[in-house]
């Protein structure tokens, strides 16, 4: 089949509302944003305490912090993997090759990347934040609020990098979640399968998407962190 | 003889790499005003911070609050309120900043209100204002606090005759309640006004 043959046959999936199709899409959707919305949070408290606190080893941190940011993807999956598997650690949890372990390992994925980019959001302006806010006597949860409100563009270009980073990660997710479908099969695991298998319209449909949705994360980020420097 | 707030001897402060700040002894009065004259470098927004926490002298911190020792520094936001040279400009309106601070309440804010006429413009936000009302309005949410220290680094700086004589009231309505004005300034000419105790510092940069 050629590439034409095979993108106009994609095309004719996507629009034609080809259920299966459409499932992985769903699926790898809710599984990104439930990471993403676990992990932002976190990453965000991480980041402000890196950004605010002067503690001993604070430096250190950052280090496996950037570290991480170039973590492979499989290997957070074999990691994963070996503490969710029946012998592991946490196998009692029963969790491997369910959505959930996928989204465990975005979480994890993720995290690193979110934790960078608040930090870096943060770092800029925080001791001024503070120090106004402080000055005002403010207490240290409305201080950190206020924190998070004025670097809101910041962290939500955050979320985008991240939401990035995880929809296109496969090695993870074709470990600890199996590529079963309609439960833990996302669109990279998918495309892996259906190339394969030689079902290339099915391939070039979902990589269609995956770069729509990467493209649109890509342009979001962009355009918040632009906006940022705007301070509008 | 106005009652003494904070009594600080000896101060001392030394950047890695940098010269040693050393300074004179400080006795500041409840509703006085307390003039920081110096050139650029002479330590004056170094002191200012030491005196609210936010950088640490050289030696241990050995003061007199209220007439009894304390060894620590007066705390921001509690003890003492600082307003920064380039003060943050927050994504909100005039009205929700000024009454952001503790204790503001509402009858000296309408007074602090009817006393400008720009922060009657409470919906207006203050990423719209110039950086001197900006200035204006962030003193007067200081000034609307009730800090018992007041520590204002270029209060001054940037503001026209208006906003001069605005934040000259602001300060003499800090004096009345019983506040101790400190005021960082680079002349210190600015603020040659009756009763004003002015502190030279003298330290050489390099």
């Amino acid at each position: 089949m050629s590439i034409t043959a095979a993108t106009s046959e994609a095309l004719g999936l996507l629009l034609g509302g080809d259920p299966a199709l459409w499932s992985v899409i769903g699926s790898t959707l809710a599984i990104a944003i439930g990471a993403l919305l676990l992990a932002l949070p976190v990453a965000v408290l991480l980041a402000y305490a890196l950004a605010a606190g002067r503690f001993a080893g604070r430096r250190a941190v950052l280090l496996v912090l950037h570290a991480l940011l170039g973590m492979p993807t499989v290997v957070v999956g074999l990691v994963l993997f070996l503490l969710l598997s029946r012998q592991g650690p946490l196998g009692a949890l029963e969790l491997l090759f369910t959505p959930v372990a996928v989204a465990l390992g975005q979480f994890l994925i993720a995290l690193p990347i979110l934790v960078a980019f608040c930090y870096a959001g943060f770092e800029t302006d925080l001791g001024l934040i503070r120090e106004s806010a402080r000055s005002l006597g403010l207490a240290r949860w409305r201080m950190m609020w206020l924190a998070v409100r004025e670097k809101r563009r910041a962290l939500g270009s955050a979320a985008f990098a991240g939401f990035g980073r995880v929809i296109s990660e496969v090695g993870c997710a074709l470990l600890v979640g199996g590529n079963i479908a309609g439960y833990t099969r996302t669109i990279p695991t998918a495309i892996a399968l259906e190339t394969g298998k030689g079902r290339f319209a099915e391939g070039i449909a979902l990589g269609i998407v995956l770069l729509l949705l990467a493209a649109g994360a890509s342009l979001a980020f962009f355009w918040l962190t632009g906006r940022e420097g705007k301070r509008g | 003889m106005a009652e003494e707030l904070l009594a600080v001897a000896g101060l001392r402060k030394t950047w890695p790499g940098g010269p040693t700040l050393s300074y004179p002894d400080l006795r500041l009065e409840q509703g006085g005003l307390h003039v920081l004259a110096g050139a650029n470098g002479a330590g004056k927004t170094t002191l200012l911070r030491m005196l609210c926490g936010l950088e640490k002298p050289n030696e241990t911190w050995d003061a007199t609050w209220r007439g009894t020792k304390r060894a620590v520094a007066p705390v921001l936001g509690q003890d003492a309120t600082y307003l920064h040279q380039q003060p943050y400009v927050f994504a909100t309106t005039v009205g929700a900043h000024l009454c952001w601070g503790r204790h503001a309440n509402r009858a000296r804010l309408d007074e602090v209100l009817q006393d400008h006429a720009l922060l009657k413009q409470q919906d207006k936000p203050l990423r719209e204002l110039s950086g001197g009302m900006h200035k204006q309005c962030c003193l007067a949410a200081l000034a609307l606090t009730s800090m018992p220290l007041v520590l204002l680094d270029e209060p001054l700086a940037g503001l026209d005759e208006a906003g001069t004589a605005f934040c000259m009231r602001m300060l003499e309505r800090m004096r009345a309640e019983g506040r101790a004005v400190v005021v960082a300034t680079q002349q210190g000419l600015d603020l040659d006004v009756p009763g004003a105790v002015r502190i030279d510092l003298q330290q050489d940069p390099a």
